[in-house]
């Protein structure tokens, strides 16, 4: 498989390149341009950049696996993602994206600094931001590497290469060479899911003696079609939680509403969003079921881990076709990961950079993007034992910036000063110990599957942060 | 602002209903329902979400 996924690789390298180049003619002149494309982003790229920047490699690999080990209720985790999302952007997204117009707004700290009236604010946000998402970059970093070193590059050369894929789409034109690389990388994405499933159906069952029906059948029957014990409601709510706020607590996201030309644009990028986003979990979710019918036919061997899944499948695979899945899981991967470096980028360009070295703006937003690629990629790199759990914890200790970024919403400056401040950062303070504390006490496990007073921890998170929010907001009003 | 609020309950009702296979489970047989419940409910709250929006605010 090693040529085919070389030449492959070659392919998706060589035309997202030109791609990239070509989007230089949107023209970039400004950090306003180079972070959110001057607020010039019409629907179709909007919604594409949106989808494959949501849409990681957890999905043709941690979801496939989680499906296949604990059945049906990783289609409910995921689909109520979606749902939710869809919620918050037809929503709160048209007043976001309305009131980043009236303010200016660039980086999605600002937002949290401006509507609070408190710079630090905005820093702790930057800051939380940079913690909570280097961990993530770099597990998807990691993910690239693995598949670059199946193709016969060393580890060294495919960390650098990691590094050079990430930040070479997005240094060329900022967001614009982001957002068209992510669409044909989401045309990647798409087709490479396709395959996956149609060759899982008509290639592999039926050389494994499995008839596709009978596959359905003996899936059908078994408690892999329901809610199996491993999603207890509370599992079910610290998987789900953190997701259904996605699209508020995580910069990447939240900063590309502020990149939409106008109300038709972000109704077409909600349109394409809901499309991809629908079709690709049902087909994450159906190899991973599919795969666990053949598993229960007695045609495939029980997989041993959630992450093999994939790859004993794909071992299978002409070499051709998995390189070909492979690579759209590159893309998944890649496109997650500059949309992230992207928009910490422009936090810590606009609350952590000194003003004099932010006058030579693209410079010094370019040298941002570069610094985070690179801590990410030393992370991947050197790959402590920490980093698959940070990874992990990334939305659950963002989840308390959803509710704060809805009470500032609703009630703009005020918050402005003394005792409001204070709650305010004390509001994000409890928000994000409950996940850590869950985890230094008992591991990554006990982040998703432990219960305090019957709630899970992200509900804690929640029930602790927004109250000291909503006091924050509150104070601030009676001065 | 009518059509806002009303859009904003409806998705929180349609996310909140996403959890009532898990919390059925031990005393249902989810097999029978469970896929198509997630799917269907899902489908039917993007179409009726895209068409609100796209009707203008």
């Amino acid at each position: 498989m090693r040529a085919e996924l070389a030449a492959l690789l070659a392919i998706y390298f060589a035309a997202g390149t030109a791609i990239a180049l070509a989007s230089r003619r949107f023209g970039v002149r400004s950090a306003r341009d180079y972070f959110i494309a001057g607020g010039r982003m019409g629907g179709l790229l909007l919604g594409a950049t949106y989808a494959a920047t949501t849409y990681s490699a957890f999905m043709m690999i941690g979801l496939v696996g989680l499906a296949y080990k604990t059945g049906a209720g990783a289609l409910g985790f995921e689909l109520a993602y979606l749902v939710s999302t869809v919620a918050i952007l037809s929503t709160a997204g048209f007043s976001i994206w309305r009131a980043s117009r009236e303010r200016g707004w660039v980086s999605p700290s600002e937002c949290f600094g401006d509507l609070s009236g408190d710079p630090w604010l905005a820093r702790a946000v930057a800051l939380l931001y940079l913690v909570a998402t280097v961990p993530y970059t770099a597990s998807q970093v990691i993910g690239i590497s693995l598949i670059l070193e199946s193709a016969g590059l060393g580890r060294l050369w495919a960390a650098l290469a990691s590094a050079g894929l990430v930040y070479a789409w997005m240094a060329i034109a900022g967001l614009w060479s982001v957002a068209t690389t992510d669409l044909f990388q989401a045309a990647w994405m798409a087709a490479g899911g396709l395959a996956y499933a149609a060759w899982l159906v008509a290639g592999l069952a039926p050389s494994l003696g499995a008839d596709p029906g009978r596959v359905a059948s003996a899936l059908l029957s078994s408690q892999y079609a329901g809610v199996t014990p491993f999603w207890a409601p509370h599992v079910f709510a610290a998987y789900t939680l953190p997701w259904l706020f996605f699209s508020l607590s995580n910069p990447q996201v939240l900063q590309k509403l502020f990149a939409a030309r106008d109300e038709r644009s972000l109704r077409a990028m909600l349109k394409y969003f809901s499309a991809f986003g629908f079709s690709y979990t049902l087909l994450s979710v159906f190899v991973g079921l599919f795969a666990r019918g053949l598993t229960l036919l007695g045609a495939l061997p029980e997989v041993p881990g959630r992450d093999a899944v994939t790859p004993a499948l794909l071992s299978m695979a002409d070499p051709w076709l998995a390189s070909f899945v492979y690579v759209s899981i590159v893309a998944a991967a890649v496109s997650t990961a500059n949309g992230i470096v992207l928009s910490v980028a422009s936090s810590v360009f606009s609350e952590l950079v000194p003003a004099r070295w932010r006058r030579r703006e693209l410079a010094a937003s370019n040298a941002a993007s570069l610094a985070l690629t690179a801590a990410a990629s030393a992370f991947a790199y050197y790959r402590p034992g920490y980093i698959v759990d940070l990874s992990v914890l990334t939305s659950s200790i963002l989840l308390p910036l959803a509710p704060l970024l809805l009470l500032l919403m609703a009630s703009p400056g005020a918050a402005k000063r003394g005792a409001s401040r204070l709650l305010l950062h004390a509001s994000l303070a409890a928000g994000v110990a409950p996940p850590l504390w869950a985890w230094l006490a008992g591991g990554i496990q006990a982040v998703f599957s432990r219960a305090y007073w019957g709630l899970p921890v992200q509900a804690l998170s929640l029930l602790l942060s927004t109250p000291l929010a909503a006091a924050a907001i509150f104070a601030g009003r009676r001065r | 602002m009518g059509k806002s609020r009303s859009l904003a309950l409806a998705g929180a009702a349609a996310s909140a209903l996403m959890f009532l296979p898990v919390l059925v489970a031990g005393a249902v047989d989810t097999r029978q329902w469970a896929i198509a419940y997630w799917v269907a409910l899902s489908l039917a709250w993007i179409a009726a979400a895209n068409a609100l929006a796209r009707g203008g605010r």
